[in-house]
């Protein structure tokens, strides 16, 4: 899609606009060099030519092509020898050379790291400059790399010293940068799209979108920018073209032509959640970290999860890549026919599973919670990171639904534990970028804070004749395996690799060799509280999708699950699920409905937790939530180990957590009237959502009159809910436990007397208590 | 659906299913339960007052010079029986209006097996492509297909067969025949039989066909199914017992 002139133009216009400033102080500091086991060569792959070098040693670099313009939490150097990695747990830019002969991960090479203002989310590379989302405080930070022919740096010099930074909106996480010298970067907690003039160093504007804005890619051709959230299945579309941007009110005269700094105006446009597996409705969608396009332009590929997505024992869903036409603005996948011809053998009929063919018999999960996806254009396939299984799936990115159509898996987990089923090396991958010849995969795994090089299948591999037929039973490392990973694996369609202490032979396809950057600073117990958060494969903690899959960074998924008590073959249990779709009919039941609730900065107090405060303390509410989170029964797992997991979880979620950045600013003059109102006694809010202790008393308490009951639910017994914690309000719409308001606005607006005597106040009022909860 | 694994009633019949089966298949002798088993087939709606006539094959494969190197894959691999070599599929013109009727048994036999764009997994290799103008054929070879479903698409010009089941009952081959027009999206699944929760004869997804016309060229993907079923406490007991059998078996060193 960009061809190198263009990106030379870009390039250059850039460099023109940056050299101009001046580097800041540096904040960086070189890492000592690690120790020589930190990089694990698992094996030395013969069957695949090395990578050619763009740049020899020792000659003045080329003008290259950044490797994408779209960000990552890990990147790579226009010239393919340097990784950079952006850390978000420890707040650095780790730059990690590569071995110039390959360019491969290499031990003789020590890595650098960069201390940055804050948290990163994600990165770009271009020949001059190194671009970097910060999420607290909200910046785009962009730094200089050290020249590499510069004779006079010494050892002090840092790999990359910071050139400047532009204030953005706080929690500042995707980026992409455009043809014309722009950055846009979207800020999810504050779900702001921001447009950014590189050269002259300055935000052009700042426009609200949906909540939790994530991956940003730029339609070149339309001008257009394409968001994905981590809540609901519409993605957003941001006009970028400048002469577009200036929006008169109907009835004004045109707006002048070229107004750069004036915001656009958001487009969403639907973008059905896997809808060959949805019931009767679309279906809901989270976890939409990223995106990616066609090098044409012409397709849109978001990697998600679709809540209530109908399959075999489909408690939580499906992972999917929703395909969008870009063109027509629709989707690709034909949906799901009215009338769908079958054909069943006499068999099939007679058999229990012979009445599962009316939706994908395809697994639910060929990755689980995609975090990162890209595209291999070689192959014309995608690449997706699962972070819940520590895995990468390579899909057809021809087919009009891709999850159907795996064509390879990477295990990237390693050294599993013999209690935990978490990894030692590669959990909850969460970044990845190709090599320039795509032979090569480098994955960065946040939760170990590690790197995995991939080697991936060749290009004839995965256009009709893959390697060699699988010989063993497939998939010991996949979620729905308790097989240890030191085990060579297979997928189905046979890539496969080994782990490292074992090398009975070389694989051909698979990881090859790994880094390890920093250690958790949260120490032993909450290092494996955190891989266990993300992990969808400790079956003992959860059936098949992590805590991290409702609960995104901690946060919530928007969604209002199903709980619901029906039989299974373990027997008649209490479980959670996406959609009343998914429970057997014959349980004649909906579900009781319950809001994910956020729990980032929000599980500090002792109890009670649970709906109705059943929970004395969230040690008993972990353990509550091991039985209801999966299809079925709980395995049967040792008392001892049950409270191990849930004392380490509890680790990682009150340190490990990080509450959403937000931009401290002084009240307004409604929002302070809003706080008088809140805080009066005779309007009656902070009798039950005391501020002193976190907006809440914590005690169940009955709604009167008691709200509608909401279609596609059953009705509760028990109508006394928890009150909940006020703090984040404003981002965590729907409300209440059954998500019936929209807003707080209409939460407000239809309160009647239900909570205090808000329906006394007038709509000026209301709004200023509107505003000031919306600071919370 | 979903709902079955947990209906206690179906539950049962699956239980008694398995346990009659199986001892006889292990056997090789469940002729007699479902001898009577046909092909099911989802009867064409034939256009009113349509006369079938002979359809033109497709045009003889063309090199196409815009498609990207790695979709001139290598020819599927084949039954010893086909007749006909494989060719590529060539881009054919957008289809005429009305739709043509389905090509005859006599006008497929003469038909060549084209190359779909993609075919990934032994199972997907094994499937046969035919194209008769707008009108497209998949066969695969050698997998027990229990049945066949559409998942996505307009259910219209779309029929599926099976074949007879073998005399010990087991299901044989299936086909699937539809009309791809310009802007239509198709999708179908081929199920098998494997290990799951009705035992070595679940019902299991094996192929996985997706089509639809890009540009004027007709893009045929097949796909092996990856089965990777939701985990419940019965099925980990299962597998442990499993695992601790062939534990058992295996000879001390």
């Amino acid at each position: 899609m960009i061809d190198r002139d263009v990106r030379n133009r870009w390039l250059a216009g850039i460099t023109v606009g940056l050299l101009v400033g001046t580097a800041s102080a540096c904040t960086c500091s070189k890492q000592p060099p690690p120790p020589a086991p930190n990089v694990e060569t698992v094996s030395a792959p013969t069957s695949i030519t090395a990578a050619p070098t763009e740049t020899a040693p020792g000659q003045p670099p080329a003008v290259l092509p950044p490797a994408t313009l779209v960000g990552s939490a890990i990147a790579r150097s226009p010239d393919g020898n340097t990784l950079y990695i952006a850390d978000e747990t420890n707040s650095k830019l780790h730059v990690v050379p590569l071995a110039l002969a390959a360019p491969r991960l290499d031990g003789k090479v020590p890595f650098e790291s960069v201390a940055l203002p804050g948290p990163p989310a994600q990165v770009v590379v271009t020949n001059e400059h190194v671009f970097v989302t910060i999420r607290n405080p909200g910046l785009l930070w962009v730094g200089t790399p050290r020249a590499a022919e510069d004779v006079t740096s010494s050892e002090a010099d840092a790999a990359v010293t910071e050139t400047f930074t532009v204030d953005l909106p706080a929690d500042a996480f995707g980026l992409t940068l455009t043809q014309n010298g722009r950055a846009v970067v979207t800020s999810a907690w504050p779900a702001q799209v921001s447009y950014v003039d590189v050269a002259q160093r300055r935000k052009l504007w700042s426009v609200e979108v949906p909540r939790e804005p994530r991956g940003v890619v730029v339609d070149e051709t339309a001008k257009a920018a394409w968001i994905t959230h981590l809540v609901g299945s519409a993605v957003t579309r941001v006009p970028l073209d400048e002469a577009a941007t200036a929006v008169a009110p109907a009835g004004s005269p045109p707006p002048s032509p070229v107004q750069p700094d004036a915001p656009p105006i958001p487009e969403r446009v639907n973008l059905p959640a896997a809808p060959l597996r949805a019931p009767d409705s679309p279906l809901a969608a989270a976890l939409g970290y990223g995106a990616v396009l066609s090098p044409d332009g012409q397709r849109y590929y978001v990697a998600r999860h679709a809540l209530g997505a109908q399959g075999k024992n489909a408690w939580f869903g499906a992972a999917t890549v929703d395909v969008l036409d870009v063109a027509t603005r629709s989707a690709v996948s034909p949906g799901r026919p009215h009338a769908a011809a079958v054909a069943k053998s006499e068999l099939a009929q007679q058999l229990i599973s012979g009445g599962d063919t009316q939706v994908p018999g395809s697994s639910l999960t060929p990755f689980t919670q995609p975090r990162a996806i890209v595209y291999r254009k070689s192959t014309r396939t995608l690449l997706v990171a699962g972070e819940g299984d520590d895995r990468v799936a390579e899909l057809d990115a021809d087919a009009l639904d891709p999850t159907m159509a795996v064509i390879a898996t990477y295990p990237v987990g390693a050294d599993y534990h013999a209690t935990y089923h978490v990894p030692k090396h590669c959990a909850a991958p969460a970044g990845l970028v190709l090599s320039h010849d795509e032979s090569r995969l480098w994955v960065y795994c946040a939760a170990t804070n590690d790197i995995a090089e991939v080697l991936l299948s060749a290009p004839d591999g995965a256009s009709g004749s893959p390697p060699a037929a699988p010989t063993t039973p497939a998939a010991s490392a996949t979620a729905g395996s308790a097989a240890p990973a030191s085990t060579p694996t297979q997928n189905p369609n046979g890539a496969s690799t080994d782990s490292p202490g074992e090398t009975p032979s070389a694989p051909a396809f698979g990881v090859v060799a790994r880094l390890h950057l920093l250690d958790d600073p949260l120490g032993p117990g909450g290092s494996t509280g955190r891989k266990l958060f993300y992990s969808a494969i400790d079956f003992p903690t959860s059936g098949g999708l992590a805590c991290a899959g409702c609960h995104p960074e901690g946060r919530d998924d928007g969604h209002v699950w199903h709980e619901a008590t029906f039989t299974t073959e373990d027997g008649t249990k209490t479980n959670f699920v996406g959609h009343a779709a998914n429970i057997p009919v014959e349980a004649h039941t909906q579900g009781y409905a319950r809001r994910t609730p956020m729990l980032a900065g929000r599980v500090n107090a002792p109890g009670p937790y649970g709906w109705h405060g059943e929970s004395a303390n969230i040690n008993a509410r972990v353990l509550v939530g091991f039985g209801l989170h999966r299809w079925g029964a709980e395995p049967e797992t040792p008392p001892a180990e049950r409270n191990k997991r849930a004392a380490v979880l509890l680790e990682y979620v009150r340190r490990g957590l990080v509450p959403p950045a937000r931009d401290a600013v002084p009240l307004t003059a409604q929002e302070q009237r809003g706080k008088e109102l809140f805080e009066n006694p005779n309007i009656g809010c902070a009798i039950c959502h005391p501020p002193k202790s976190g907006f809440t008393t914590r005690r169940p308490y009955r709604l009167t009159p008691p709200l509608p009951l909401v279609t596609g639910f059953d009705e509760d017994p028990e109508s006394r809910y928890k009150i909940p914690d006020l703090r984040f309000l404003k981002q965590r719409a729907p409300y209440f436990h059954d998500g019936s308001a929209p807003s707080l606005k209409h939460l407000l607006e239809n309160n009647d007397y239900r909570m205090g005597n808000t329906a006394t106040l007038s709509a000026e009022d209301r709004g200023a208590l509107q505003a000031y909860l919306e600071t919370l | 659906m979903t709902s079955l694994a947990g209906n206690p009633r179906a539950r049962s019949l699956r239980v008694q299913t398995v346990r009659l089966l199986l001892p006889l298949l292990l056997a090789g002798a469940i002729t007699g339960i479902v001898r009577s088993a046909t092909s099911t087939v989802v009867p064409p709606p034939t256009p009113s007052g349509a006369t079938p006539v002979p359809i033109l094959p497709a045009q003889p494969a063309a090199p196409s010079s815009d498609r990207a190197p790695t979709v001139a894959s290598a020819p599927p691999a084949l039954a010893p029986s086909s007749p006909i070599a494989p060719s590529p599929i060539a881009p054919s013109p957008i289809a005429p209006e009305p739709l043509a009727p389905a090509p005859t048994s006599e006008v497929w036999s003469k038909t060549p097996v084209l190359t779909p764009r993609r075919a990934v997994g032994p199972r997907a290799r094994a499937c046969q492509v035919q194209a008769v103008g707008e009108w497209f054929k998949v066969r695969c070879l050698g997998l027990a297909t229990s049945a066949i479903t559409e998942l996505g698409g307009n259910s219209q010009n779309v029929y599926l067969h099976l074949d007879a089941p073998n005399d010990d009952g087991l299901p044989r081959e299936g086909v699937i025949v539809f009309a791809l027009q310009p802007r239509a999206r198709r999708v179908f699944s081929f199920w098998t039989l494997g290990d799951g929760y009705d035992g070595p004869l679940t019902v299991i997804a094996g192929v996985v066909v997706q089509a639809y016309w890009q540009g004027n060229e007709p893009v045929v993907l097949l796909h092996d199914a990856l089965n990777q079923p939701v985990r419940t406490a019965q099925s980990e007991l299962r597998a442990r017992a499993a695992a601790s059998a062939t534990t058992a078996k295996e000879p001390r060193p």
